[in-house]
């Protein structure tokens, strides 16, 4: 049973969590829910989407630039397998 | 002894964890502050312009033609500056919390004829009710328990059928028309709570604009709690944070 390591990053998981919970949320709502810098959370953003678990979306509204982000498919399934295979892991008792 | 009360916590932790979904969905469905700033322009303009509406009226019968087109050039005035003011707020709503769209579930072609069929009965009800107390002689104190006629089988069909589109919406669905039924059933039972000339039209904006600000005030109160669970079970103080 392998844990999938770019997921268990306690800061990836949680933006993998937030975006399984809405069709897709922007730049700006990661970063202040988190309390994460930006940096912090551009570099995160870019492992997950390298990994296909994430779908990024450019938009211009007005003068603004907006980027929101979208679990893929692919991420929602890898999420739910994360769970399984941690929650097998804790049934079993091990580290 | 330390490593039981390790995985104990550890358990936690990862409990918690998975409610991160749960909140999320909360707070994207009770964010509320555009329907209310809908509501809130709506408000505006019903009483803006009807009253200006009112004095044309009577200047127009009075022959005072000067303030009628006075009247009917603020009337325009004030639309267009509430509708402006409008979008300018609603374009500055959440920019800090930052834009989220919720999943929202395909409609099924039933849901979709059902969600239609729901909104012309309740117009109907609405105009209907308004054309008995006209027409048909029936006391105005009816005129809100009338409409709230078609609200029970709705009510009874949402709590039977319980389509999926009318659940990402959670309780607040529930809340308005419950109210407005409630309202009804208390005129019925002669609570004095109906309002006589030159208030008459109170008997159905309260009941239809009051409460669904007051239930648009939940969502929004509620939206604050579920983003402070939220920000609880996220913000990541003193754990690994650079993206390695």
């Amino acid at each position: 049973m392998e844990i999938d390591k770019i997921i268990h990053e306690p800061a990836r998981l949680r933006v993998m969590m937030i975006l399984a919970g809405l069709e897709q949320a922007d730049f700006t709502f990661l970063v202040t829910t988190l309390g994460l810098t930006r940096g912090n959370l551009n570099r995160h953003i870019e492992k997950l989407e390298s990994a296909g678990y994430l779908k990024v979306k450019r938009s211009i509204k007005g003068k603004i630039r907006n980027t929101s982000y979208q679990l893929t498919q692919e991420g929602s399934k890898a999420l739910a397998q994360y769970w399984e295979n941690l929650d097998a892991v804790r049934r079993s008792g091990q580290p | 002894m330390n490593n039981k009360q390790n995985n104990k916590s550890q358990d936690e932790n990862t409990e918690k964890l998975k409610e991160i979904q749960k909140w999320t969905q909360r707070y994207a469905e009770n964010r509320t502050l555009p329907f209310l700033v809908g509501m809130l322009t709506f408000l505006f303009l019903f009483c803006g312009t009807g009253g200006l509406f009112y004095v044309a009226g009577n200047a127009y019968r009075g022959g005072n033609m000067l303030l009628f087109w006075i009247c009917i050039f603020a009337v325009v005035l004030v639309a267009t500056a509430v509708v402006l003011a409008a979008r300018f707020i609603e374009r500055r709503l959440y920019r800090k919390e930052g834009q989220i769209t919720l999943a929202a579930p395909e409609k099924t072609k039933k849901e979709r004829i059902a969600g239609w069929a729901a909104g012309l009965l309740f117009g109907a009800c609405v105009m209907i009710s308004i054309i008995l107390v006209v027409l048909c002689n029936i006391p105005i104190k009816y005129m809100q328990p009338v409409s709230a006629i078609c609200f029970i089988p709705l009510l009874i069909a949402i709590g039977i059928w319980q389509p999926r589109s009318v659940n990402p919406a959670g309780f607040l669905v529930w809340l308005w028309p419950t109210l407005y039924v409630i309202h009804a059933i208390l005129i019925v039972a002669g609570v004095p709570i109906v309002f006589d000339k030159p208030w008459t039209a109170l008997n159905m904006l309260i009941p239809l604009a009051g409460y669904a600000i007051l239930c648009g005030l939940l969502g929004h109160i509620y939206s604050r709690y579920a983003l402070k669970k939220l920000k609880g079970l996220t913000h990541l103080e003193g754990e690994a944070v650079n993206g390695d």
